[in-house]
């Protein structure tokens, strides 16, 4: 007897321990989910995109989501201008000093920062890279034709008019499009500490330096990619206010309703009735078009407050169903008999039951709230400049989607994929955790 | 049934009563007027066409002016923005190309979505069910206005088969009307079909399930009759009371789809006419919007019944 066989009350024990394995059980479902994990994966990366944007702005884009790089048209992408608030070393490979000062005087003036500017734009252009750009290459390159076809815009800038554009002729016509010479005045009278209208070696090394813009730029030259972060930003955190307030709001009146029951029910949900029949979108856009005048940031609040209360109704039906459901289950009433109080059995039992489809909504209710405030911002209605949204990003675009495609294209995939990743989570969500209506 | 319709009826007309009073009330409530022009108008002038307008009476006056006119002569007035319309011509005028509209894009969901969810749910968890709910999956994650520039994009500027933002109506026959007409159905209807296919995947994973499927397997019937006589209007009924939803969302859709494609349908009016302060013509749009709302659940909500017997309101 000296190994004594395991005491009875360790049995209660392990099934205690076994209480919690509805979530365990649901994250190893979930773990296994593939598309629900990269959903995961995507919403975090968004997520850590749009918390880290200040930092993302200040040394990744370089440019901060408002400062405008104003040109005739929007800038396509690969574009340069030279960011306004973030001061850097010049990198020695690209534009070093020497290169700039073509007489070799020890100083850069207007004019030789000018001709640099303008021919690192060339450059691009210039694909071949034999110091021509031909009918195809101007073609090819997004600036705006002269005229109707690029033979006719050929023939314009070669004013020599011997067959070939040559890096000088595009320089004396401008086919550039970075007005490389506002853009060295500019830079050069930020940067001249001596006033002397030039920059010396010591001074330009202080000096920031075109920084490309990796999705171009919108029509007031602001850069695409630093504002389809910042817009990201805005409407995630849209998409998660809006679903708590509705959570928080849903919550308590299913809540309500289900405890009480009997007519306090029957009120309240005739009330979600009624409201279920109303066309709540159209008195949202109402609302807003009323309060356009607002200060910016009291209208956010607005619009958190106005897009919950559009989804609160599905959200407190749900949690009623679940309190009804789960007041009657045997499990609880075995609780009150075993004489457990009424405070565990709401925060041990009633609770982590009823959770369940109540997180999975909220999921799904994220990305139905993002595409509501998407279409808000579109119609002019959402957030206003110069904050921006994916929507109101995406509005700008549809404007000009023939001639400025990428003005579109990055902030609707930003949007249509991060709503991709959190369907496809809820969807996981919802199969790990609500075995009912699991597909097995 | 009948006392079901009857306090269904009677709620539709509370519900509508809600929207006039709420929206009237928010309309007046914010800040500007139809008149506020850039030029500010002479006193006598400006005080002549409150007069006309009647916003020279107490608020509760212009209340009960404009509900009475609303009900009894189903009268919304004259615009204040286009004065030589009436609210009622100008809806006459949106109304019909909103509806094409919004039929069409149904029209489309329905034929989409319904045969490949079902076709879906019919081979779960094989490669076809996979493909067609990731498709799916994605329909309702595009939002309409990225989806319309999009089609447009490629089929009317690169492949130029259909016209680029101009509603033809049928001045241009039929094949002009499709030729517009195409792109903004499909944009505006893909989420729709997208859920269909969701919503009708899921019907059918219930139906096949079902006891009475089993029974018709085992006396040896053959798959298409099993499919078209006993799993087929099952699977399609949770697709049915989808329908007022659907709706629902395709009338908020059509505010944007009209705005991309340039369409003159009610969506553009109602937008514009917010910015314009132009009351009349807000509240007929709106009222418009949910009578058509509530009258279509109430027919969705009839025809579930008639559709599934053991759903019974009485």
């Amino acid at each position: 007897m000296t190994d004594p066989a395991p005491t009875p009350a360790a049995a209660p024990e392990t099934e205690l321990a076994k209480g919690t394995s509805l979530w365990q059980d649901a994250w190893r479902r979930l773990l296994r989910n593939r598309a629900a994990m990269v959903g995961l994966a995507v919403v975090l990366l968004m997520a850590i995109l749009a918390l880290t944007f200040d930092l993302i702005s200040a040394y990744g884009t370089r440019f901060s989501f408002d400062e405008q790089h104003l040109s005739f048209e929007p800038k396509p992408m690969g574009a340069r201008s030279v960011p306004m608030h973030h001061d850097r070393l010049i990198p020695p490979d690209e534009l070093p000093f020497a290169t700039i000062d073509t007489n070799q005087d020890g100083f850069i003036d207007r004019a030789e920062l000018s001709t640099a500017l303008s021919d690192l734009e060339f450059k691009r252009f210039d694909e071949d890279g034999d110091g021509d750009l031909s009918v195809a290459e101007l073609d090819a390159a997004p600036i705006p034709l002269l005229k109707d076809s690029a033979e006719a815009t050929h023939r314009i800038f070669d004013t020599d008019h011997d067959g070939k554009v040559t890096a000088a002729e595009a320089r004396a016509t401008e086919v550039t499009e970075i007005l490389p010479d506002g853009e060295a005045r500019w830079f050069i009278r930020k940067h001249d500490t001596d006033q002397d209208r030039r920059l010396s070696a010591a001074e330009f090394k202080g000096a920031p330096r075109p920084e490309v813009h990796v999705f171009g730029t919108d029509e007031l030259g602001r850069d695409m990619l630093t504002r389809v972060i910042q817009g990201g930003r805005v409407s995630l955190m849209v998409g998660f206010i809006a679903t708590f307030v509705s959570f928080v709001i849903g919550v308590f009146w299913g809540a309500t309703a289900g405890f009480l029951g009997g007519r306090v029910d029957n009120l309240m949900m005739r009330f979600v009735d009624v409201m279920y029949g109303l066309p709540f979108m159209f008195l949202v856009i109402l609302l807003m078009v009323i309060f356009q005048e607002m200060p910016a940031e009291s209208k956010l609040y607005l619009l958190f407050f106005a897009l919950g209360a559009v989804q609160w109704l599905t959200m407190s039906r749900i949690v009623r169903g679940q309190v009804i459901s789960l007041k009657s289950r045997e499990f609880i009433e075995a609780a009150h008999c075993i004489g457990v109080s009424k405070r565990t059995i709401i925060l041990r039992h009633l609770i982590p039951n009823a959770l369940g489809p109540i997180i999975v909504y909220s999921t799904l209710t994220v990305p139905a709230v993002m595409l509501e405030e998407a279409f808000l911002s579109f119609l002019g209605l959402g957030v206003q400049a110069p904050y921006a949204s994916w929507g109101s990003l995406a509005a700008e675009g549809a404007k000009a989607y023939k001639e400025y495609p990428w003005l579109i294209i990055f902030p609707g995939s930003a949007l249509a994929i991060t709503l991709l990743a959190l369907n496809f989570l809820g969807d996981g969500l919802r199969d790990a955790l609500d075995p009912q209506v699991r597909k097995d | 049934m009948l006392r079901y319709v009857l306090r269904r009826i009677v709620s539709a007309v509370l519900v509508l009563f809600v929207v006039i009073t709420a929206s009237f009330f928010v309309m007046r409530a914010a800040p500007g007027g139809p008149f506020d022009g850039e030029k500010k108008l002479p006193e006598e002038i400006e005080k002549n066409i409150r007069a006309k307008y009647h916003l020279d009476k107490p608020l509760w006056a212009q209340y009960a002016l404009q509900m009475e006119s609303i009900l009894l002569h189903a009268d919304f007035g004259p615009s204040m923005k286009y004065p030589d319309k009436t609210v009622n011509e100008i809806l006459a005028d949106g109304l019909p190309v909103s509806m094409i509209l919004g039929l069409q894009a149904l029209f489309f969901a329905l034929l989409l979505g319904l045969p490949t969810g079902l076709y879906a749910g019919f081979k779960q968890n094989r490669w076809q069910d996979y493909t067609t709910m990731t498709g799916a999956m994605a329909g309702v994650s595009i939002p309409n206005f990225v989806l319309g520039p999009l089609l447009v994009y490629i089929f009317s500027l690169n492949l130029q088969w259909f016209d680029a933002a101009n509603w033809n109506g049928l001045e241009k026959g039929l094949l002009g009307h499709f030729q517009s007409s195409v792109l903004p159905s499909l944009s505006l209807g893909m989420y729709y079909a997208a859920y269909i296919a969701r919503l009708s995947r899921g019907g059918m994973l219930e139906v096949v399930r079902q006891d009475y499927v089993r029974t018709a397997r085992a006396k040896g019937l053959s798959e298409r009759v099993i499919i078209t006589r006993h799993t087929l209007k099952g699977a399609v009924m949770p697709v049915v009371s989808y329908l007022g939803p659907a709706f629902a969302g395709m009338l908020t859709g059509s505010v944007v789809i009209e705005r991309i494609f340039n369409i003159p349908g009610l969506g553009t009016h109602f937008v514009a006419s917010a910015f314009n302060r132009d009351y009349p013509l807000v509240l007929g749009t709106i009222v418009l919007y949910s009578a058509l709302l509530v009258v279509l659940n109430l027919v969705v909500d009839i025809l579930y019944t008639l559709l599934d017997p053991r759903v019974s309101y009485d």
